[in-house]
């Protein structure tokens, strides 16, 4: 299997940063685990909750804005 | 990790299967020989079938579909069910059962030899490490599978070849983070920035108009722009209460206080202490009191004048009334006559009461007579007269007594002398009432002159004309009225000066209140709310530029990946590719990965490439796709645990010699994968029959739709003895 390593360098010149880096890596990793355990609808499964939970969070923080200011 | 093979399927119930079949399978090779329509495509369906229940019917695989329409229950069965058991070279086993329990359901179980068991496929698959897509692609060979490989579109090509190239995770988590399309992940969450941006920056618009009208207004009423700040706004208010203070030294009325504002939040008060001032200034200004006075005075007098003319009229419009009255008799001449003709018309009602008595005795004996002499001769008694019956004699003699003529002309007189009566009785009640309006309309006007004698405070003679006096003291209070008026007129000029200076304060204040608006809704970008709203929107672009770039590298991964394990079975694909078609102008296949495709390509002898579809025949095109699915369902590169390939028709369109050195190619396989072969083709069951390989060997046969086909050994096939396989035993 690919490892985090390899993925890293196909995106050398690609990320921005060390961090970036990093979030990629453990992005790939806790797929992969993911992967091994639950299939690729996991890994869909997984991200949808993760992107959900941001939105949830967005959602809020934009209604209080709004309540803040009257917008 | 060991590989698994099939060692055994028992099928009931299941498409062309509608009886209990048990197919024992050979480590190496396993050949289902039989014509067309004889169950061996459903044998290896089976198979597929049992591992993903209707998740291999839904398959898309490329454009095609073929089982999206599968009827899965043979319709000769009440029951449908496959059991596979798979065997690990390290004599592991594990027992799969999959039952139809609705068209569009079933019931899965399966059994490890370590005692594992479950219910969820999912498990077994992870087990397996193997997919759907896996096991179309690169275990099935698949007729349509062999089309993907080289004619299909290029990405459905490159799924097919990357699948058999043990790419399926790398495939699958990119495809994973593809279904949530994280690039459209921020653009919702821009799209609630932007509306909230558009009603702020509407606000900010509104506000800025709000603020170049009003500062239009200062500057056209004589404002300069420096003064349309906070400074000059205060240096106003000050203004006006310095000259709010001089009108009340003017008016000798006590100092006035203000809170003179600092800012413009204070404004509004200042504004409000301001009308309150000037308001105070108006009542008790001793020029406006006086004139006040004056007003109300005249009004009450114009109103005590008005009642007094209009009670001096009512009153002698009663007494007009009465004297034109026409009965002039007095009230108690009135009653004098009435009850000299009451007298009279009692008199009469006595003479007719006696009148009626003596005609009704009179009548009460006529009817006495009249019941005695009927039919008689009568002469009446009076005159002689022969009358021919009684009641011709009765009315004779009633005609001779005149009795109803003589109270008829009694009844007259007394209706007349009654109605006369009524006549002075109503005349009499007319005068009373008129007299009775006369006294209540001098009571009233005598009320009146009361009260004009109490409000100029002197008290009237009835010979004083009130309203003359009334019209006198109005002229006098007009006459004062007017020489006040140049006061008046003084002192609402300043107050009118003060009111109008104090309405720039209201453009003031509505200038302020815009600026500060605009000043909050500047400051949104830097307020805690906003600042996490973005931050969000950082983490989620972040996340949706890592999803991508993990996307991106995953693709980068599988090509180069690809292109690693190609080169290690290049060699294989190329040879096995000369091997089956024994091609003189071709020496061998070529394939190389090229961005979201693979090229595939012939070499010729010197080496040089050519690209093969072109060049390709239909048979070599089926050859091409076998050498490259064989030589990378064989590879070590494999990344599932089915060490097994099933091919089902492989030999369509190839000679006799291709179907040989197929099988020559079959046969080193063998060595690393189980090989399960189901052809209709004698030709090439004759060259697996040649194989030196240990091998099982079926024919299938004389299938019928209630009983389905018969299985039998193949004799000289394997080295122990022929046998019957278990056939007709009743699924259910």
């Amino acid at each position: 299997m690919v490892t985090a390593d390899e993925i890293s360098q196909f995106l050398k010149s690609r990320v921005s940063s060390p961090e970036q880096d990093a979030r990629i890596r453990a992005l790939y990793e806790s797929a992969h685990n993911v992967y091994k355990q639950r299939g690729a609808k996991g890994v869909t499964d997984e991200i949808q909750s993760h992107w959900t939970k941001l939105e949830a969070r967005f959602s809020k923080a934009i209604a209080q804005l709004r309540k803040d200011t009257g917008l | 990790m060991a590989q698994f093979w099939i060692e055994r399927v028992e099928v009931a119930g299941f498409r062309g299967l509608p009886k209990l079949l048990q197919i024992d399978f050979d480590r190496a090779v396993t050949l289902l020989h039989g014509d067309n329509r004889q169950g061996k495509s459903s044998i290896t369906n089976a198979v597929e079938w049992c591992l993903f229940g209707p998740e291999i019917a839904a398959i898309r695989y490329g454009e095609i579909r073929e089982r999206a329409d599968w009827e899965v229950r043979s319709l000769h069965s009440t029951k449908c069910y496959v059991e596979c058991t798979f065997r690990s070279a390290d004599g592991e086993t594990i027992k799969a059962r999959r039952t139809l329990k609705t068209p569009r359901t079933t019931d899965f179980s399966f059994e490890t030899q370590d005692g594992t068991k479950s219910a969820d496929d999912k498990l077994l698959h992870n087990l397996l490490q193997i997919s759907s897509a896996d096991f179309v692609s690169s275990v099935h060979l698949h007729p349509e599978v062999i089309r993907n490989l080289l004619v299909a579109l290029p990405k459905n090509r490159k799924e097919a070849i990357d699948r058999l190239l043990g790419l399926s995770e790398l495939r699958d988590l990119e495809a994973a983070f593809k279904v949530q399309k994280p690039s459209a992940w921020t653009s919702k969450l821009d799209s609630d920035i932007e509306s909230l941006y558009l009603v702020r920056d509407s606000r900010l618009a509104e506000k800025r108009k709000t603020v170049e009208s009003e500062s239009d207004v200062l500057l056209t009423n004589g404002f300069q722009q420096p003064d349309l700040t906070e400074d000059g706004a205060e240096r106003y208010a000050a203004d006006i209460a310095a000259r709010a203070r001089k009108l009340a030294s003017t008016f000798q009325l006590p100092e006035l206080k203000f809170t003179e504002p600092h800012d413009f939040a204070s404004l509004q008060k200042f504004r409000n202490e301001l009308d309150g001032a000037i308001r105070n200034l108006q009542a008790q200004n001793p020029v406006l009191k006086n004139q006040a006075d004056h007003l109300n005075r005249k009004a009450n007098i114009e109103g005590l004048r008005s009642a007094y003319v209009a009670r001096k009229n009512a009153f002698t419009a009663a007494e007009q009334e009465l004297k034109s009255h026409p009965e002039v008799r007095s009230t108690d001449q009135l009653d004098a006559e009435r009850i000299e003709l009451q007298a009279q018309s009692s008199k009469l009602a006595a003479e007719m009461n006696e009148v009626a008595k003596n005609a009704t005795i009179l009548s009460n004996a006529l009817e006495f007579f009249q019941k005695r002499l009927d039919a008689e001769l009568i002469l009446c008694p009076l005159c002689g007269q022969a009358t021919k019956s009684a009641s011709e004699w009765r009315a004779h003699i009633e005609k001779e007594i005149k009795a109803n003529e003589i109270l008829e002309a009694l009844q007259t007189r007394k209706r007349d002398l009654d109605s006369r009566a009524a006549i002075l009785d109503a005349a009499k009640e007319q005068r009373l009432a008129l007299a009775k309006k006369i006294t209540d309309e001098k009571l009233r006007l005598e009320a009146n002159i009361d009260g004009i004698g109490r409000l100029l405070e002197r008290t009237l003679s009835p010979n004083d004309d009130p309203d003359g006096i009334l019209s006198s003291e109005i002229r006098n209070i007009e006459d004062d009225l007017r020489l006040l008026q140049n006061q008046v007129s003084d002192v609402n000029a300043g107050l009118d000066q003060l009111r109008e200076a104090s309405q720039f304060l209201d453009v003031f204040a509505r200038l302020a209140k815009a600026q500060e608006e605009i000043r909050k809704i500047e400051a949104i970008s830097s307020s805690e709310s906003f600042k996490e709203v973005m931050g969000i929107r950082a983490d989620a672009e972040q996340l949706a530029e890592d999803v991508e770039l993990l996307i991106e590298g995953l693709n980068s991964a599988t090509n180069a990946e690809a292109k690693k394990r190609l080169d290690g079975v290049r060699a294989s694909i190329s040879d096995s590719f000369s091997k089956i078609t024994a091609r003189p102008d071709f020496a061998g296949l070529q394939i190389t990965p090229v961005g979201d495709d693979y090229k595939i390509e012939l070499t010729d002898n010197a080496g040089a490439g050519r690209s093969a579809l072109p060049i390709l025949n239909h048979a070599d095109i089926n050859c091409a796709a076998l050498s490259i699915f064989l030589s990378l369902a064989g590879s070590a590169q494999i990344s599932h645990r089915l060490g097994l390939v099933m091919l089902d028709d492989p030999s369509q369109s190839l000679d006799a010699t291709s179907k040989r050195n197929l099988c020559a190619v079959l046969a080193d396989l063998c060595d690393s994968r189980q090989v399960i072969v189901a052809t209709a083709d004698s030709e090439l069951r004759n060259e697996v029959l040649r194989m030196t390989k240990k091998k099982k060997i079926y024919r299938l046969s004389g299938w019928s739709p209630a009983e389905g086909p018969t299985l039998s050994d193949e004799p000289n096939a394997n080295e122990g003895p022929t046998t019957e396989a278990a056939v007709g035993t009743d699924a259910g």
